[in-house]
């Protein structure tokens, strides 16, 4: 078998592949485990990269009130703020910094994206998403806290830092329920996601089907498989470091995850927000242990 | 003019799919790489998505489109 | 190491899943009703479980036929086909 040097471009599209059938599988996975507390048989565990895949042969049709080359770049831009974080953190190892730029851009598209079709739902779903913006503390916190320990935030050197000292977690285990939170945060059916609501029909995604889903859908797996990637490096790195062991833990948190969301409400907007900031500050706490 | 469409969406498919293919090809060096993947891995599955969408999926709707079902207003 | 190491696996899960489903569509086109096992995807299950110690990703396309069945069914055979997977591995890896 020929094998792809690292740092190429057939392997860094390889790995987008595997991360991308991987996430899907790991959201359907989730899906059924809810599916099966609250007593349903539920979909088969493929059936969130069944609805990907539907999606690219649907029909698009774009509403005559968006603005159109928002409509679909912004979601392009979503996918590719997603695709560049996978890139920069479990394919290169770089810097850490990047992937929360990522992250808060992500959060500027999820609004660009609610704004860019004209529904009423799709802008209630953006405001929000400006809302839940400021519950984003513990990303702000975690980092920090891991900077003063470690004196780095390459995940390489994290990594590396992990493996001589041991993880993380038992230093910062109250940052790392936060990132817990915030990882929660971006699941599916998750008690905080007020940005994508029932309440609010389907949120800043109301509008959006056919292709365009599809890709969005595309970018949403990247960015659940980054952040377990990110929760687990960054706080059980000295454990788990081997892709077979990164990927059976987020089997785990996946299953873990699908009992918190299959268990817990939705909670209103506002105490969402709260909620999270109080994780946040909870996680100061650690501060008084580096 | 939707025969129009479906090349532009071709040749779009095409234009966003080969820098990734040559830059498997010519072996680019990592951060050239990152830069195409991240600016056109996404267009690409947009226009691949959306030839694969204007392709008919059986025979029963290739004769479907054929027939005009509704004249208009 | 780099993650598409496993891309074999999760492709062949995958494809298992999915074949899984239209056939389990084809045999059971009825309502759904709590049933007991059924031999074929059981004999599938334990195939694939054996074939997991052996080559892995070929394993996981058994296992994945009966993982992706029609909700609901194929639960029983999964749990064994992986209860006999760990039983093998106990025996021919650890003993």
């Amino acid at each position: 078998m020929i094998y792809p040097a690292a740092g190429s471009m057939l392997y860094m599209l390889l790995e987008l592949i595997t991360a991308f059938l991987f996430g899907g599988l790991l959201l359907g996975l989730h899906r059924k485990i809810i599916a099966r507390i609250q007593g349903r048989p539920g979909p088969p565990i493929v059936q969130h990269l069944i609805h990907t895949f539907k999606f690219y042969i649907k029909e698009l049709t774009i509403p005559e009130t968006s603005s159109m080359p928002l409509y679909v770049a912004i979601v392009l831009a979503l996918s590719a703020v997603w695709v560049l974080a996978f890139l920069v953190g479990p394919v290169l190892l770089g810097p850490f910094s990047i992937i929360i730029m990522c992250y808060a851009v992500h959060k500027v598209s999820e609004h660009g994206i609610g704004l860019a079709s004209g529904s009423p739902y799709t802008k209630m779903g953006s405001t929000r998403a400006v809302l839940s913006a400021t519950a984003e503390m513990p990303l702000i916190v975690a980092p920090a806290l891991v900077f003063f320990k470690t004196h780095t935030l390459v995940l390489s050197d994290i990594i590396n830092y992990q493996i001589l000292h041991g993880s993380l977690f038992m230093d910062l285990p109250l940052a790392a329920i936060a990132t817990f939170i915030l990882l929660l945060s971006k699941t599916p059916f998750n008690p905080f996601g007020i940005v994508w609501g029932k309440d609010i029909v389907s949120g800043y995604k109301t509008e959006h089907f056919g292709v365009i889903r599809g890709v969005m859908m595309f970018g949403e797996i990247l960015g659940f498989f980054v952040l377990l990637w990110c929760f687990l490096t960054i706080f059980f790195g000295g454990i788990f470091n081997t892709p077979l062991t990164i990927m059976l833990t987020m089997i785990g948190v996946t299953i873990i995850l699908g009992f918190i969301c299959a268990l817990t409400p939705m909670i209103a907007p506002y105490h969402s927000v709260m909620i999270q900031w109080i994780f946040a500050l909870l996680a100061l706490i650690n501060v008084l242990f580096i | 003019m939707k025969i129009q469409k479906q090349t532009k969406n071709r040749i779009l498919a095409v234009l966003t799919t080969l820098p990734i293919l040559i830059g498997i090809i010519l072996n680019t060096p990592l951060v050239i790489s990152v830069a195409i993947l991240t600016f056109f891995v996404p267009p690409s599955t947009y226009y691949l998505g959306l030839v694969l969408m204007a392709l008919p999926k059986s025979k029963k709707e290739e004769d479907e489109r054929e027939k005009i079902t509704f004249t208009g207003y | 190491m780099p993650y598409f190491d496993y891309l074999p696996h999760i492709v062949l899960f995958t494809v298992g899943t999915l074949i899984g489903l239209e056939v389990s569509y084809k045999w059971h086109s009825e309502p759904f009703v709590n049933k007991k096992i059924e031999p074929i995807p059981l004999i599938i299950a334990l195939i694939g479980g054996g074939l997991i110690v052996i080559y892995a990703p070929l394993g996981l396309l058994f296992l994945g036929f009966v993982v992706g069945m029609r909700p609901g069914y194929g639960v029983y055979e999964t749990v064994l086909g992986i209860l006999f997977a760990l039983i093998l591995w106990v025996i021919l890896v650890i003993i």
